[in-house]
């Protein structure tokens, strides 16, 4: 449920996919190596817990961003790996413009006297 | 998304959603094995890394049910669940579903038929074109308390002439004729309308053609429009009809069209149309008023315009004939107000009747699922511990509800079909547009709306009490007894269910008293074995009233002659029929005063014999007799005529001058007791009786008191008059109980259907109280196991189960009470001789109420005390 992990129930709609898109650019990964893999790249403040991630996973894949196949993880378990499909690959680009651009504004709107 | 993908997913949910699922379960499933292992390699114990990993996780389940709620097609597919689930459940508890849907159903069903009369009666547009332009005029005197007046043929053609607000305006006068063509003769009622009748009311003919100017004219050539039914009953919808002859009270009159079938104005007894022909050469102004007026908007122009332009009109005509007019006006009534108006009190008390009992029902269904939720806790526990989030939870129990109620208003629409049948058959013929109900889309409609509103205020207390279950408690400790706040609200229930019955009791009660009053009111004759028939000559073949005085008179010998009659005699108006006819009269000791100032009296003709056949009493002098011919001078005048008029003198003597043809004055010879002329609510009104023969009526109708069961009289009687004249007809032969009992059969209606709703209603809160209390005891069986066990009497057992039941009952009374004084005030207009707030009626129904819920606390308490506490005290 939801309330277990606050700090991403916190995050912007939209933020999340974002993280995950961008944890995937790199190589495909299994449902832990994503949830690893974001806690990396924001210097451990966003732990995505499986009850935020799993239900983003499964969106994404349904939206034609995701591509999910069975494969063996690195110490031979099976896991289910997600990569970035060419949609996928775009949606990166245009949110990333986007949140830059947003950053930017809020930035300047928060610097504003 | 794009549609394809998203197509493509929803295949895939839906179809493949087994395969979908166990992928979900193995990827959740590795997630846990890989984060175990993770947590070990960080140094952990395997023990502690996998229990830190299902922290971390939460719940298998309920990431589970995170991922399907995200997916396309959760909703339908949740839906389609939620309704699978929900059917198994009702079949599993079959006693359960079968209750609640009855009680439903009663409620809906109960709904569903008075609607459907609303629905046929109110909101259905009436069967005339743009019936919204059609207004009645009617002469209005508030100085006589008359706001709906017949109206004068006079003052109808000066209105006529001199407005411009009506497109056109008719008139009409209801009358009966002998028909002699098509079979046996028979008395019909026929409407005289003037030519532009058809045209205000935009209904033409399905045959022929209606009515022209040429033939609204006195002395024209004489035209009849058939009903359809008459055409079918009489003529065998013979095609070519129109052109023919046929023949009706003695004159050949042109069939020139037929009209639709269920085509009627005002009264649905007519079946035939014959221009009216009024002469605007003759001084109208010496005769009554006796039209009715009806006329059609210029488009445009409101109802408000038109009065104005009337009253003004009429204002005129009040100077200009101040004798005739004087206190007179004009009053406009649009059509539809005209039927239904008297009506729609009656259907809204009815409506709000049956919102009760279905608000009991649903107080009664609510109970059943809160008891049903307890012991589904562990069911309920076992979902959400399996990942079902609480609005989920919430919305599988109002899709039960839901379904309960669709099943119950499916079983409505038939009892509601069986109950419009019913409806009816006891319905009095005088409630307007009755072949008008039927079960049509809008009353579909309606059922399917309060059906599902139903189910969801029956479910929404429910739902939202047994959604939030305790786990650990409900799941270790298997489902023993409920949360208080389940407890609090079946008690609410309770509570409300008796307030509801107590108010739609007061009603049913207030209804029955007024009806029985009615009853009982003194009519001021004896009904008790008298038969009565009505006879009406045609003029054309009974001209000179000598003719017609010689056939009521051997016609009352032959009948006087019969064997088992007692007395007989004949009126031209019989009491309580409705039709009557009255004037004005001045005392001769008194100037002759101006009609508009003369107190007006009620005007019978009578045969001798009449008084002894109705048993009216004979107060003062004498009856009529055979002397009393045509040339007689002579009256018989009631108790309240001689009352007012006479208050202190004899009144037998005296002279009145009666304001009709001849106006001559008139001796007083006797003094009868008063008699219910137009209805038995109201007041008796002066009245004067001539003999037959000095006012001799064409139509007369016999009174037979016999010493033999009236009913078989009637073929004997009809016998005679057919020896005396073969194509004579003989119409209306009723006992005299029947004409009481038709002048009060509405009231008697709506007593009736207030009193099968109330009992409805009692019949649901009792079983509503009785299956709570029962449920209760069930629930203390430990507690009055111990206390048995500690020496309480049965007697002392039966004390708190019957207590507890009953305070809520008393509780609900007094609501109940409370809200009826300030509700059945609405009923006020409907009543008679009885007052809303009569107190017998709530002391009685308050009675009957505790009654019912006395059985219903007693069954279950008596079970309790026949409990074997050591059995009670191991009760799980």
């Amino acid at each position: 449920m939801s309330n277990q992990d606050e700090f991403t129930a916190d995050l912007l709609q939209g933020t999340l996919d974002l993280l995950v898109l961008k944890a995937l650019a790199a190589q495909p990964l299994h449902g832990l190596g994503v949830s690893t893999r974001i806690n990396q790249i924001t210097k451990g403040t966003f732990d995505v817990k499986p009850g935020s991630l799993f239900p983003a996973l499964h969106r994404m894949e349904e939206a034609g961003w995701l591509k999910a196949e069975w494969g063996e993880s690195e110490n031979n378990r099976r896991a289910k790996f997600y990569s970035l499909t060419k949609a996928g690959r775009r949606q990166l680009e245009t949110e990333t413009e986007d949140w830059q651009r947003i950053s930017l504004a809020i930035g300047s709107a928060l610097r504003a006297t | 998304m794009s549609l394809f993908s998203k197509g493509e997913s929803l295949l895939r949910n839906t179809i493949r959603k087994g395969q979908t699922d166990r992928d979900l379960s193995e990827e959740v499933g590795s997630y846990v094995e890989l984060l175990t292992e993770k947590k070990m390699k960080e140094g952990m114990s395997e023990k502690e890394a996998r229990h830190a990993a299902m922290v971390e996780v939460g719940g298998v389940e309920q990431v589970k049910e995170e991922v399907r709620a995200g997916r396309t097609g959760f909703a339908l597919e949740t839906f389609f669940q939620d309704l699978r689930y929900g059917l198994r459940s009702l079949r599993k508890k079959p006693g359960f579903t079968l209750t609640a849907v009855i009680a439903l159903a009663l409620g809906i069903g109960a709904n569903s038929a008075i609607f459907s009369v609303i629905n046929g009666v109110l909101l259905r547009s009436l069967a005339y074109r743009d019936a919204d332009s059609i207004v009645m005029v009617w002469e209005k005197n508030f100085q006589r308390g008359r706001s709906q007046n017949s109206v004068s043929p006079a003052n109808f053609l000066d209105w006529k002439k001199q407005s411009t607000s009506f497109e056109q305006f008719a008139a009409s006068w209801d009358t009966r004729v002998n028909l002699t063509s098509g079979g046996e003769p028979e008395e019909i009622q026929v409407q005289r309308v003037s030519a532009d009748f058809f045209s205000v009311l935009g209904v033409p003919p399905r045959l022929g053609r209606s009515f022209v100017r040429e033939e609204d004219v006195a002395g024209g050539s004489v035209a009849v429009i058939l009903s359809d039914e008459l055409w079918q009953s009489r003529f065998g919808g013979n095609p070519t009809i129109v052109g023919q002859p046929i023949t009706a009270s003695g004159r050949t009159l042109t069939v020139v069209g037929v009209m639709p079938p269920g085509f009627h104005f005002l009264n649905t007894q007519v079946k035939a149309w014959i221009p009216l022909a009024l002469d605007p050469a003759n001084d109208w102004r010496k005769q009554g008023r006796y039209l009715r007026s009806v006329a059609r908007l210029k488009s445009g122009v409101t109802v408000q315009q038109a009065q104005a332009e009337l009253d003004g009109i009429a204002k005129r005509l009040e100077q200009d004939y101040p004798d005739y007019n004087k206190g007179w006006g004009a009053n406009l009534v649009p059509m539809h107000e005209q039927i239904v108006g008297d009506i729609r009190p009656v259907l809204l008390v009815l409506l709000a009747a049956v919102a009760f009992v279905l608000l009991i029902a649903c107080a009664n269904v609510a109970n059943l699922l809160l008891s049903r939720a307890a012991s589904r806790q562990k069911e309920l526990a076992l979902r959400a511990a399996l990942g079902a989030g609480r609005t989920r939870l919430i919305r599988q129990m109002l899709t039960e509800s839901v379904l309960l109620a669709i099943m119950g208003g499916a079983l409505g629409v038939f009892l509601a079909y069986w109950g419009i049948q019913l409806l009816l058959a006891l319905a009095p013929d005088n409630i307007p547009r009755l072949n008008e109900i039927t079960i049509d889309p809008r009353v579909l409609i309606f059922t399917l709306a309060i059906s599902l509103l139903t189910g969801l205020i029956f479910g929404l207390v429910p739902a939202l009490q047994s959604s939030r279950p305790d786990l650990s408690d409900a799941l270790k400790e298997g489902a023993r007894g409920s949360t208080g706040g389940s407890r609090l609200f079946r008690n609410l229930f309770v509570v409300a269910e008796m307030a509801l019955a107590l108010v739609l009791l007061v009603g049913a009660g207030l209804m029955l008293r007024s009806f029985f009053q009615l009853h009982q009111v003194k009519t001021g004759f004896d009904t008790d074995h008298v038969l009565t028939m009505r006879v009406q000559l045609p003029m054309a073949k009974y001209q000179q009233p000598a003719q017609r005085a010689e056939f009521f008179k051997r016609a009352q010998e032959r009948l006087a002659a019969l064997p088992g009659v007692k007395f007989v005699g004949a009126i031209s108006y019989l009491p309580l029929t409705g039709l009557a006819s009255s004037t004005v009269f001045n005392l001769a000791t008194q100037p002759d005063l101006p009609p508009n100032e003369s107190p007006a009296t009620e005007v019978r003709a009578i045969t001798p014999g009449y008084f002894a056949a109705m048993g009216i009493p004979l107060l003062k002098g004498r009856s009529f007799d055979e002397h009393d011919g045509a040339d007689s001078r002579v009256l018989v005048i009631n108790e309240t005529l001689a009352r007012k008029y006479f208050p202190s003198e004899n009144p037998i003597g005296q002279r009145l001058i009666v304001n009709w043809e001849p106006k001559v004055a008139d001796e007083i010879v006797g003094v009868v007791g008063d008699v219910k002329e137009t209805a038995l609510a109201e007041e008796a009104n002066p009245a004067i009786y001539w003999p037959h023969p000095r006012e001799a009526y064409q139509f007369m109708n016999f009174v037979l008191r016999s010493a033999i069961d009236p009913a078989t009289l009637s073929a004997a009687a009809v016998k005679e008059i057919h020896a005396l004249d073969p194509a004579q007809p003989v119409a209306d032969i009723r006992t005299l109980d029947q004409v009481v009992a038709k002048s009060i059969a509405r009231p008697r209606f709506n007593a009736l259907l207030l009193a099968i709703f109330a009992g409805v209603a009692l019949v649901l809160a009792s079983v509503g109280i009785y299956g709570v209390m029962n449920y209760s005891a069930t629930q203390r069986t430990q507690e009055i196991g111990i206390r048995m066990a500690l020496g309480a009497k049965p007697g002392d057992i039966l004390r708190l189960v019957v207590g507890q039941g009953m305070k809520l009952t008393l509780a609900g009374i007094a609501i109940g009470v409370i809200a009826s004084l300030a509700l059945t005030r609405v009923m006020t207009n409907l009543l008679f001789g009885v007052t809303a707030t009569d107190l017998p009626t709530f002391v009685a129904v308050s009675a009957i109420l505790t009654t019912g819920a006395l059985v219903a606390n007693y069954i279950p308490a008596r079970r309790a005390t026949r409990l074997n506490p050591v059995i009670a005290l191991r009760y799980e």
